[in-house]
């Protein structure tokens, strides 16, 4: 049965979880709160009473948009085969808005990966579907993510540039505050770091 | 759970305006987890951006 999209404000990250990755993954988080959304990620998943599926179906039911980096699909070091999460639960979000009824024909999702047109060669099904490239690069993931948030929300935010030079204060004082409350700047646990990138744009102002 | 009760703890707060982006900034969506209090993340993270601008 179709369930209801609870917020047009909450956005699912579906992306890398690797320590090489975490850069772009904090940026995404710091952006999508900077642009005045709520970031939902697998992340957030610890209720060991349901499977890790269940929660992701949840999560994907409740999020009108969805941000998929596809940029880990390359074989990897140890197994040599690729991660196929990011690619599974674009496909969850994409089968929700196709066919979970009115409430999710709503449903925005931004693709992203290293290249403009690389998908093509792993996943040729998205063919005509923009996908946009990031090379890896910080700010400018950060750039696409701001511009597909004012296309599909009709928001008025500031320019990517403006966002892009705010992450980078915040990136110096997160360390610093990081060290404040007893933590590793490096290692800060997810829920920590929504609550300090949320303070520290509401205290940014003024 | 009712469904306007499971609403009201997940309906968007409102915690301050952006002067980056001009858009309101919300709470995170409530979750479990974390390990300090939001509330020291709070006085934490305004005394640093407080000392910046000093």
């Amino acid at each position: 049965m179709p369930g209801e999209v609870s917020a047009p404000t909450d956005v699912f990250i579906n992306c890398p979880f690797d320590r090489d990755y975490a850069p772009q993954f904090e940026a995404l988080i710091f952006g999508v709160m900077a642009c005045g959304f709520r970031p939902r990620s697998a992340r957030e998943l610890d209720d060991g009473g349901q499977t890790r599926i269940e929660k992701l179906y949840g999560i994907i039911e409740e999020c009108r948009y969805g941000v998929h980096d596809l940029s880990r699909t390359q074989l990897d070091a140890v197994n040599d085969l690729p991660r196929f999460n990011m690619p599974l639960e674009l496909g969850l979000f994409l089968g929700a808005k196709r066919f979970g009824g009115d409430a999710h024909q709503t449903k925005r999702a931004l693709i992203l990966d290293v290249e403009p047109y690389r998908y093509q060669r792993f996943i040729s099904d998205l063919s005509g579907m923009d996908i946009a490239d990031h090379g890896g690069d910080v700010g400018r993931t950060l750039i696409r993510l701001r511009d597909w948030l004012v296309n599909v929300s009709r928001r008025r935010l500031s320019g990517g540039a403006v966002l892009v030079a705010s992450y980078e204060r915040f990136l110096a004082e997160k360390a610093q505050t990081a060290l404040g409350l007893g933590l590793d700047p490096e290692q800060i646990p997810y829920v920590d770091f929504e609550q300090i990138a949320t303070r520290w744009l509401a205290a940014e102002r003024g | 759970m009712t469904k306007s009760s499971a609403k009201s703890k997940t309906a968007p707060v409102r915690i301050g305006r952006s002067s980056v982006t001009g858009a309101y900034i919300l709470a995170p969506y409530p979750k479990k987890g974390g390990t300090v209090d939001p509330e020291k993340i709070r006085s934490v993270v305004e005394a640093v951006v407080a000392g910046r601008k000093a």
